[in-house]
């Protein structure tokens, strides 16, 4: 029994062992092949350089006035990729092709800018601005 | 007839009175949402703590001595006469009343900061009566003078405590001001301006890079301004190269003309041949398969000069049920060989020269982006008209032989929509977001690029900026020297 017991105890500690090891890394990526030729390529991978993003912009509703702008968004290169004019109050999904590497992009409407963080290649986008509370009693922030 | 006019006046009436009233409940329960509306904030606080009505109020800080330190603004508006009501109180009660709120009208002058003149002339002061904690309800007049003027006002509440601070805070709720809306929050909250459309496109004149046309407002470059986009190709296709992507390297500039509804009218676009290592290619073009021929008005900047293509009048490839242009069918007519069959892609050889194209497409009726621009569209190239090399997974034109396909190393099945890729899904051609610093002769681009085979091998999830110039990036000594 106690053999038993000891045996357990061990297989136990073993499984959870692996287990730590396998949380805290990553696949290892494939050896750099010496040919174009060699490589080992998904029958999935597209080869492009450039991804499709969405910005998912929320309309402000509760304007007075809300004027119709350009709104641009300008990739981690400082290129402006996109155009697209809307009113301020309007959702919209926007579509737009940028170099994948992009994962944060500034997004500008009139005198509003805000930068964007992409994850999974989709941002988001309103036009409520970042205030600064600092004229805040501190138990208000 | 009369009392369809009699009824439209008072209809018009009815309007007019319910638009002239600008207000604001708070009840968006964040100060930041309020801001975007153009409404001012000094030490307030939007809060539900002590609301006065609904779920929300402005609430100041302690109040002090010094009217500077705790204060709301509305946004510019044009005033017009009447009350201004609000409701007001203290978050408790207290023995002193010395607790006043200031009501100021100021002007817009563009000279000053902000846009904020010199105050009117006339304020008012109201003194919180005991119970101070209770909601007191308060009006003023707006003053004649400055009443349904052109010139735009903000109104501006001013909160004081003249005992100092003795830990009383202001609640505000329920503005109500007589007037217009006047201030254009994309626009740093200023005046809105005047508007003029030339065109009647609904696009301002001022926002309008067409002011004059209406089926034209605005441009944009799909890779940035003054930024390329580089396309490199293998010319052996359907057999496997050598991979150095430099048989044929073109760099393009594309800019899209969209009309007031974001619709492709036009494509503007320049490129330039930068190599040819190889005599195989001799024409090139683009492909797009979600547009007809018919839809395209015109295009200029072709060079076209074998006489071998069969063009429409309008610019576009007859023989096709999808829009194709070809650019240019015979590169020899822009290219200056200096190098002999290898143009500018062996370093020691002397560099070719290349005619720049600038060309424009221009379509009958606007269209959405993406049927021009979308993923179904590519740039391909040809040797013979009838054997082009594409993208991966692009569609061929209807003037490819398609009995190609399967032959040698290539690996199309247009069943499966599976097009230009060998067995183990490699390409003919690269597309690189920046002018692309490509190979030497006969150079892999794996041995030029070193982080270029864990990019693929990731399936492009890794290394996404293998080209760019960074150090451990590039072995320099692969690459063609410029």
């Amino acid at each position: 029994m106690k053999r038993l017991y000891l045996t357990f105890v061990a297989l136990s500690l073993m499984w959870m062992s692996c287990q730590k090891e396998d949380q805290g890394t990553e696949p290892a990526p494939l050896p750099v092949p010496r040919s174009f030729e060699d490589l080992q390529i998904s029958s999935q991978f597209d080869w492009r350089t450039q991804a499709d993003f969405s910005l998912v912009v929320e309309g402000l509703k509760s304007l007075d006035y809300a004027p119709s702008q350009i709104l641009s968004i300008t990739d981690e290169r400082g290129a402006v990729v996109y155009r697209y004019r809307m009113a301020m109050n309007q959702d919209r999904r926007l579509s737009f092709q940028a170099p994948a590497a992009n994962r944060r992009m500034t997004v500008k409407f009139g005198s509003i800018e805000k930068e964007v963080v992409f994850s999974g290649n989709e941002g988001q986008f309103d036009f409520i601005p970042a205030v600064d509370n600092s004229d805040l009693d501190p138990s208000d922030r | 007839m009369k009392n369809i006019s009699l009824l439209s006046a008072l209809l018009l009436l009815a309007f007019s009175s319910s638009a002239q009233t600008v207000s604001n409940d708070y009840e968006s329960g964040n100060r930041s949402v309020d801001i975007a509306n153009c409404w001012a904030f000094g030490g307030f606080s939007v809060s539900t703590s002590g609301a006065l009505v609904g779920s929300s109020s402005a609430r100041s800080g302690s109040l002090n001595n010094n009217p500077a330190s705790f204060w709301l603004q509305s946004p510019w508006l044009l005033l017009a006469s009447g009350d201004i009501t609000l409701t007001t109180a203290l978050n408790s009660n207290d023995g002193s009343n010395g607790y006043q709120m200031i009501v100021s009208f100021i002007p817009y002058d563009a000279n000053a900061s902000f846009g904020q003149g010199t105050p009117f002339a006339t304020t008012y002061t109201y003194n919180y009566s005991s119970p101070h904690s209770s909601a007191q309800s308060t009006n003023f007049a707006i003053p004649a003078a400055i009443a349904n003027s052109s010139t735009p006002y903000k109104v501006m509440l001013n909160f004081v405590s003249l005992a100092g601070n003795r830990n009383r805070r202001a609640l505000v709720d329920n503005w109500s001001i007589p007037g217009t809306y006047y201030a254009d929050p994309a626009a740093n909250c200023l005046p809105q301006q005047n508007i003029t459309d030339s065109d009647g496109d609904g696009v301002d004149d001022n926002n309008d890079e067409y002011p004059n046309d209406p089926e034209r407002a605005y441009r944009f470059y799909l890779n940035g301004p003054g930024n390329f986009t580089s396309m490199a190709f293998e010319d052996l296709y359907p057999a496997r190269g050598d991979y150095d992507f430099n048989d044929f390297v073109l760099d393009m500039s594309l800019a899209a003309v969209v009309n007031a509804d974001n619709e492709l009218k036009d494509v503007e676009g320049r490129m330039v041949v930068r190599a040819l290592g190889g005599d195989l290619i001799r024409g090139f073009g683009v492909h797009m398969p979600l547009l007809s021929p018919a839809e395209v008005a015109s295009v200029t900047g072709q060079v076209l000069s074998t006489g071998d293509l069969n063009i429409a009048a309008n610019g576009t490839e007859n023989g096709q049920s999808n829009a194709v242009i070809i650019f240019c069918d015979d590169v020899n007519a822009i290219v200056n060989r200096a190098g002999g069959a290898f143009h500018n892609s062996i370093s020691s050889n002397p560099r070719g020269s290349s005619d720049t194209i600038d060309f424009s497409m221009t379509l009958v009726n606007a269209v959405a982006l993406e049927r021009v621009f979308g993923q179904e569209s590519g740039i391909f190239v040809f040797k013979q008209r009838s054997q082009e090399i594409h993208f991966a997974n692009k569609q061929p034109t209807d003037l490819m032989d398609q009995s190609i396909f399967g032959t040698g190393d290539d690996d199309s099945d247009p069943a499966a929509n599976r097009y230009f890729v060998t067995e183990n899904n490699l390409p003919w051609a690269l597309e690189v977001p920046m002018r692309f610093a490509y190979p030497e002769e006969k150079e892999d681009i794996i041995g030029a690029y070193l982080n270029f085979a864990n990019w693929a091998q990731s399936n492009g999830s890794a290394s996404q900026d293998w080209y760019l110039d960074l150090p451990g990036y590039r072995d320099n000594s692969k690459l063609f020297q410029e």
